[in-house]
């Protein structure tokens, strides 16, 4: 190439160098196999084989030099010079991260009621069975923020009609757009104890915690959205209810075969979530020995569950908490002696819009 | 693989700069074809082959027409060429047309479509008839005839360039500090049009594809902005073409020119997707008598051109239709409306748009059926409200975007920064605006692909 300084090069010379530094970056940069922010496995260099293009596309995007600060700069972009209302379905409104529910999909609603159908004649013929829908925090959200969201009350209708088996229990009235995370989809586990009297009136189940006290986590929580809206959010705490009943109750989890306490520290490192109860796993047993003698509960839950079992746990001798996300309804039977416990269906709008496939 | 992509951006084309300048003027042809191949094979590994083909067909049958056989190599490879095309991009629309005129069942052969195979069968097409017409002469050397034929900057998407373009740039050609500024910048610019205005705008085409409560006002949104998404990508694509071209020496023909500025579809035709327009004048309109005939050979000549001008852009009634749309819209003008629509400077416009979105609402349809749905819906036959909650969701997300689209369609930065540029303190300025764009459009284009956002190419399947 031919070469004469000029100053008009300098600016495009600096492009360039950039440009290539950003390139060599790329190429040496030691992979990394875990993001913190958006929770996931990062693909690493991929082997030789036919899918290799695919695979090394995957590898290029996720180990990316600055790959956060990169999409922080497309999240930014997005609401502030594009002034687009949300980024990749996340919006920020009153300083709460949420998701775009929108819309309403019926088809995967139906396929819920029907899965809870199955399990209702397969397994409840002599419990005593109930249903609730937990509102996603942006049916608080939506409207005010001029953002879409499903209506909350005709899915409530619509599982309602789907499980004419099963007594509604309506949580709605107990909750707030305060008791949900900022940056997490789920709500806190400190702001349930209304929504647990509800349910317990609606099962009439023994009385609620009577006292009890409110302790933290030292580690600073963020949530689902903070890595999904790459924004630069601030933490949040943990907050959990404890006292006797909850200190001498033990959990069992079916997957690892471990009897643990009801929290759960060592499985929250990834997801701070995951201090309720394990987090996401299939089948946990927990054992209240100052439960009343032969009461149980069965609940049939998303991730919602989870933080709300604590609240739950008093006056029953067993609480077991099946999510059929990750076990086959056909197989429970193996595991759970069905006869007569009270039985609640508790899903979020959530899960029940948008996990046709994921409900065995 | 894609020019909008991490691993184009920061993998193969540095790398291939790098080795590019690296390596003695006699092996830069080499460098180019090769990296040509496995720029096509990274997303068509089979059909890689198939190019090779192709290459061998024009490359053989040129030479034949140093012979004797002249007339016959042409037959020969246009026969050939076009063979290829047909099988792998028609055959199933015909079998698909037959069956449906003699209510036979054929079965289809479900060809999957090769890459990019129209552009570079129309490149080896007017390689033959240019050497059969002595307008450029035989190219000798098989890896600088492969090299035109693949170059991968115009490979997959255009411009159209011909042989005779860069016949000379492909033995001798010039690189300099200033045609790499040129052809970067040029390069940068196309790539912030494709990745950032047409991909978001294909989001929005995407979001009321899947919207199951539509409104006339959302259809009439979409018509708009697949409108703009058709030019943002398509031109953005030339650009960046242009631009690779201008680094590594070539001087690609120019492919648009603002054309939904254009008065008439004629003119609209003279500004959008010139180098197919141009193909389709010197190889098929001209030698067919071209408008030195009689009229109504005439207006025969003209119908071939945009029967093959809709089909050339797709294997389907759609784009058969879209072409005869034109060719209607064309006869109108040339024969009573032209000279009114050059009198006016406001409906002329208005005119124009109009057919070009319904054009292009017509092309974006996957069948007829949806075709016809979308015209009813945009014109209130589709039982749907005028307005509703998610058309002004979309609208109130994606003005500004719309907005860049619109302003961006037109001159009016380039006229700015050309008038800025004839002053002396405005020449300064641009010194200093020009690179600090360009790297912010780099790294915003940088963000949104590591993102993972929505990244089609629409003039692939062509």
């Amino acid at each position: 190439m031919k070469f004469r300084f000029d100053k008009k090069m300098i600016g495009i010379g600096v492009v360039a160098v950039l440009w290539l530094s950003l390139s060599i970056g790329a190429w040496v940069k030691p992979a990394t196999e875990y993001s913190e922010a958006e929770r996931r496995t990062l693909a690493t260099f991929p082997a030789f084989d036919k899918d290799f293009p695919k695979k090394f596309e995957d590898y290029a995007l996720d180990q990316f030099p600055f790959r956060d600060a990169f999409r922080t700069v497309k999240s930014v972009s997005e609401y502030y010079a594009f002034g687009r209302l949300d980024n990749n379905g996340i919006y920020l409104s009153k300083g709460y991260a949420s998701k775009l529910l929108y819309p309403m999909s019926e088809r995967d609603v139906n396929n819920a009621c029907f899965k809870m159908t199955q399990i209702n004649k397969s397994y409840l013929k002599d419990c005593n069975v109930y249903v609730s829908v937990v509102p996603d925090k942006s049916y608080f959200l939506a409207k005010e923020s001029g953002r879409l969201s499903i209506d909350y009350r005709e899915m409530v209708e619509k599982v309602q009609k789907g499980t004419p088996f099963a007594k509604y229990i309506d949580i709605f009235p107990a909750l707030s757009l305060e008791d949900y995370y900022k940056t997490d989809t789920h709500w806190k586990c400190e702001n349930l104890e209304e929504v647990s009297a509800l349910l317990r009136k609606g099962m009439n189940a023994p009385a609620s915690i009577a006292t009890y006290e409110v302790k933290q986590v030292e580690k600073p929580f963020y949530g689902v959205y903070y890595g999904q809206s790459a924004l630069p959010l601030p933490a949040e705490t943990i907050s959990y209810i404890t006292n006797d009943t909850l200190q001498n109750a033990t959990m069992y989890n079916a997957q690892t075969q471990k009897t643990t306490s009801i929290y759960t520290p060592e499985a929250a490192s990834k997801d701070g979530y995951n201090f309720f109860l394990g987090g996401s796993v299939p089948l946990v047993t927990v054992n209240n020995p100052k439960g009343e003698e032969g009461r149980e509960l069965i609940l049939f839950r998303d991730s919602f569950g989870s933080s709300l079992a604590p609240w739950l746990i008093e006056g029953y001798s067993k609480v077991t908490l099946a999510d059929v996300r990750y076990i086959a309804s056909n197989v429970l039977g193996n595991y759970i002696d069905f006869h007569g416990q009270d039985v609640l269906f508790l899903y979020s709008t959530l899960v029940l819009n948008e996990n046709l496939a994921t409900f065995k | 693989m894609l020019f909008s992509s991490i691993e184009f951006l920061y993998y193969f084309l540095p790398a291939v700069m790098i080795l590019y300048f690296l390596v003695p003027k006699a092996l830069k042809n080499a460098v180019l074809l090769v990296a040509s191949l496995i720029f096509y094979a990274w997303g068509e590994p089979m059909y890689v082959f198939l190019m090779i083909g192709v290459i061998l067909v024009g490359y053989l049958f040129g030479l034949g027409m140093q012979t004797r056989f002249k007339k016959l190599c042409l037959v020969g490879s246009i026969v050939c060429l076009l063979l290829i095309l047909g099988y792998f991009k028609y055959v199933d629309f015909f079998i698909e047309s037959f069956n449906a005129v003699t209510g036979l069942s054929v079965g289809l052969l479900r060809v999957a479509l090769p890459i990019g195979i129209s552009f570079y069968t129309f490149q080896v097409l007017s390689y033959e008839i240019d050497v059969y017409r002595g307008n450029v002469k035989v190219q000798k050397n098989i890896i600088d005839f492969a090299t035109f034929v693949a170059l991968f900057p115009q490979l997959i998407a255009g411009p159209i360039v011909r042989y005779a373009d860069i016949e000379a740039q492909l033995k001798t050609r010039e690189h300099t500090m200033q045609r790499f500024r040129e052809g970067l910048g040029r390069f940068i610019v196309g790539l912030a049009k494709k990745a950032l205005i047409a991909n978001n705008l294909a989001a929005f085409v995407s979001a009321f594809r899947a919207s199951t409560n539509p409104s006339v006002l959302f259809y009439w949104l979409y018509a708009l902005a697949f409108t703009l998404q058709l030019y943002f990508d398509f031109s953005g694509y030339s650009d960046m073409a242009i631009g690779l071209g201008k680094i590594f020496g070539f001087d690609f023909p120019e492919n648009f020119d603002y054309p939904y500025l254009s008065k008439s579809a004629t003119e609209f035709w003279r500004r959008w997707h010139k180098t197919l327009g141009g193909w389709f004048r010197d190889y098929v309109y001209i030698p067919l008598g071209g408008n030195r005939v009689k009229k109504w050979r005439w207006v025969f000549n003209t119908f071939v051109v945009w029967l093959l001008t809709g089909l050339w852009h797709g294997a389907a009634w759609n784009f058969v239709l879209w072409g005869l749309l034109f060719f209607v819209l064309l006869m109108i003008e040339k024969l009573w409306l032209k000279r009114y629509l050059d009198k006016s400077k406001v409906l002329s416009r208005v005119y124009l748009l109009f057919f070009v979105v319904m054009s292009f609402v017509l092309f974006n349809a996957n069948s007829m059926a949806e075709a016809g749905k979308d015209f009813a819906c945009l014109f209130g036959f589709g039982d749907l409200p005028f307005i509703n909650e998610e058309t002004i969701y979309y609208l109130r997300s994606n003005a500004v975007l719309f907005l860049a689209g619109i302003v961006g369609s037109v001159p009016l930065v380039k006229n700015l920064v050309v008038r800025m540029r004839s002053t002396g303190w405005g020449e300064k300025v641009f010194a200093v605006a020009e690179p600090v764009v360009l790297l912010g459009f780099l790294l915003l284009v940088t963000a949104y692909l590591v993102d993972g956002s929505f990244n089609p190419f629409l003039y692939f399947r062509f």
